[in-house]
């Protein structure tokens, strides 16, 4: 089984993050074929860690492994656009 | 292919002259179309003979004209090549026959070979001729008609001849141009550079195309793309003219330059546009920022630049995303993506407004609306209950003293009455039930419309859960109830009123196990919450005690209605209605919340979330209602 690493950068523990972070859940639950590392870092707690990885805004959700890296920006909530930009199956085989 | 015999026509004065000159050249295999012997028959037979070659007599005698007057007409009318017959050299005769350029002369008396010779020669000179003529003029036609603007410059940069072309672009006529100088003819700014072009075209050198604006007789500059010494034509091995070939380019170069301008008109909309604009490849990095996008970014355009902005997963087109700038400061921008295309390939153009101010002025009147909602509600629901307390405390006091002293009546004739009247004994009994139901309405009216005050107490939520459970043990098991506990780990504890909570507890659980006359089950939960999404926003301080029942459920229409005083799903008599609006009023006193589901057939579960003790925690109050 695969496993991904992915880093979520909000801002501020709003209701707006939470909404992110509860559709991230989502999208990993219903992923049986995968398993996944999450990480939330919230770049005003952590501004220095977002100006080391070059954040330009939240939420973001980067795909650090397996690499490629993968960058993300959005609310998360289409599921499928979020796999895409992840290089993810099922659309995976037609991206390249 | 067959040598043709060039046709030839005779004229001589003398007949006899003609006569042999006729069967010298017959013999000699020559076609003789014809013989004149006066300058009148002349003209006339030569025109319908049409020969390749007139012999002409210079003197005819007894003819209006002589024989070089004849052939001028004829070289004139016909071009036919003349050869002169005469018997002696008259340098006059010989000047004027000059002035008709013969092709020869054929001394009297006539030589065969000389004959031959001069024939021959004539006869060629006229094909080659001719040719010339012909090529000459597919030249002149090319150089007329051609739609290019063909102009011929002599050696001092003067106009020699200009075609159909530049002629209707310029509006001149020919006598207007040829002549004078090309460089009059064009504008001040590049005569030197045509001048130059032109020196070099002279000495035979190869010159790139250039733009040349030429004034037209109307006074409108074209620009014309000129391709100079292309061509040259020599004359005794020195150039003596050039041959410019020029397109008329004006109209593209105006289109181009209207381009050009729409190019930067829309550019320049881009940059002072107020929104920020960003164009992100496939993999999410920026390929273009306006200003405003920079200033959105507190960022330079050659910062952004290749950075990864995101591929955006927005559903449809629009979502809300935050940039925390220099300072920890945070603004909200609304993103909208659309797919365009960049250098060839699918980008997404993205807009970004600043929506802070807005969303600060939105978030004020939502709290306002709240507040005010709250504060309505809270009106009315005082209003409510001092209206039912004042009507309360005085129906109470009213009906109890009448109620004490029916039950004391009834009391004094239970002694009264011998043990073997059963019927009247059964009689009171129920006598006796009916008052104590009374009682206990009045003091329910009492507590809902009064509540005691709060004597808060920290305390584990499974302690109470229970002690009240305790008291409801045999009821339980009677009613064949099979009771499941779940309790998660409590290492945190409630603030609530004991007594209070216990009567919270016995209501839920009372109405729980008449919900299952045949049996069933009841489970309790009792959790924190404590997921990703509540300690993210700040919460996790609610302790959530969840009590379901497996009973009949309560239909969906009256869900609602519930928590309503005098509301109940109960028998008639069976229930106040009273029960849940006192649970519901404790639990609000506790700053608390309770809610019900229920599922027909399935059960009722019922939700109470208390906030949880702990230090400091509690005063978080962005998100309403928590």
């Amino acid at each position: 089984m695969i496993k991904l690493k992915l880093t979520l950068y909000i801002s501020g523990q709003t209701q707006k993050s939470a909404h992110t972070v509860k559709q991230l859940k989502k999208i990993c639950d219903e992923d049986s074929q995968r398993t996944y590392d999450i990480e939330i870092i919230d770049v005003l707690k952590n501004p220095q860690i977002a100006e080391e990885k070059k954040i330009l805004a939240t939420p973001t959700l980067v795909r650090e492994l397996p690499l490629p890296l993968c960058r993300i920006i959005g609310d998360l909530s289409n599921k499928e656009k979020v796999l895409w930009g992840l290089n993810l199956t099922p659309i995976e085989t037609e991206r390249e | 292919m067959k040598k043709s015999k060039p046709k030839i026509f005779i004229v001589d004065d003398e007949a006899i002259i003609v006569s042999d000159l006729k069967c010298l050249l017959e013999s000699l295999k020559y076609n003789v179309v014809g013989t004149a012997l006066s300058s009148d028959e002349a003209l006339y037979k030569v025109r319908e003979a049409a020969p390749d070659v007139v012999l002409m007599d210079i003197v005819l005698i007894g003819s209006e004209m002589d024989g070089i007057e004849v052939s001028e007409v004829i070289k004139k009318e016909l071009d036919i090549s003349i050869i002169f017959l005469t018997g002696y050299a008259d340098d006059e005769f010989l000047n004027r026959a000059q002035e008709v350029n013969p092709f020869g002369y054929i001394l009297k008396p006539f030589q065969e070979l000389e004959v031959k010779a001069a024939i021959e020669i004539a006869f060629t000179k006229k094909k080659a001729e001719r040719k010339l003529v012909e090529s000459g003029r597919r030249y002149r036609l090319l150089f007329e008609n051609a739609p290019t603007i063909n102009i011929i410059i002599g050696n001092n940069l003067e106009f020699q001849e200009v075609n159909s072309t530049f002629i209707e672009t310029f509006g001149y006529s020919r006598t207007e141009i040829v002549g004078k100088p090309i460089l009059d003819f064009v504008v001040a700014k590049q005569k030197q550079l045509l001048t130059d072009q032109l020196n070099i075209a002279q000495m035979g050198q190869f010159t790139p195309e250039i733009d040349i604006d030429f004034i037209a007789k109307n006074g409108m500059i074209h620009t014309v793309l000129l391709a100079a010494g292309e061509k040259l034509l020599y004359k005794g091995g020195e150039p003596e003219s050039v041959i410019l070939i020029g397109m008329d380019f004006t109209e593209r170069k105006k289109s181009e330059e209207d381009l050009q301008h729409s190019e930067a008109r829309l550019y320049n909309i881009i940059q002072k546009n107020a929104d920020g604009i960003l164009i992100i490849d496939k993999k999410g990095e920026i390929c273009f920022v306006n200003p405003a996008a920079e200033r959105l970014f507190g960022l330079c355009a050659t910062d952004l630049i290749g950075d990864v902005f995101g591929y955006p997963a927005v559903n449809g087109d629009q979502t809300e995303i935050e940039i925390v700038r220099n300072e920890n400061e945070k603004i909200f921008v609304e993103l909208q993506v659309v797919e365009t295309e960049w250098d060839g390939e699918k980008h997404f153009l993205a807009s970004l407004r600043d929506t802070t101010a807005r969303k600060a002025a939105e978030k004020k009147l939502i709290t306002a609306y709240r507040e005010l909602k709250i504060t309505q509600e809270q009106l009315i629901q005082s209003e409510k209950l001092a209206a039912l307390g004042r009507f309360a405390s005085g129906v109470s006091h009213e009906l109890k003293n009448p109620l004490g002293i029916i039950l004391g009546g009834l009391e004094y004739l239970e002694r009264k009455i011998t043990p073997d009247d059963n019927d009247i004994s059964i009689t009171l009994e129920k006598m006796k039930k009916t008052i104590f139901r009374a009682d206990k309405i009045i003091k329910d009216i009492l507590k809902y419309s009064k509540p005691a005050e709060l004597r808060k107490k920290k305390i584990n939520p499974e302690e109470i859960i229970e002690e009240a459970l305790e008291l409801f043990k045999q009821k339980i098991s009677l009613n064949n109830i099979v009771l499941e506990k779940k309790y998660d780990e409590q290492d945190f504890t409630i603030e609530v009123d004991r007594n209070q909570m216990l009567q919270v507890l016995f209501n839920i659980l009372d109405n729980a196990i008449q919900a299952m006359p045949e049996g069933g089950s009841i489970k309790i939960n009792i959790s924190k919450e404590n997921d990703m999404i509540s300690r993210l926003i700040g919460g996790g301080e609610n302790c959530v005690i969840e009590i379901s029942d497996s009973g009949k459920g309560i239909p969906s229409k009256q869900l609602d209605q519930v928590f309503e005083p005098f509301f109940s799903t109960k028998k008639k008599g069976a229930g106040t209605g009273l029960g849940l609006a006192v649970v519901k009023t404790i639990i609000n006193n506790h700053k608390g919340e309770i809610s019900i589901s229920s599922k027909k057939g399935k059960g009722t579960k019922i939700t109470i979330t208390l906030p949880i003790n702990q230090r400091g925690k509690n005063e978080k109050k962005d998100f309403g209602n928590r």
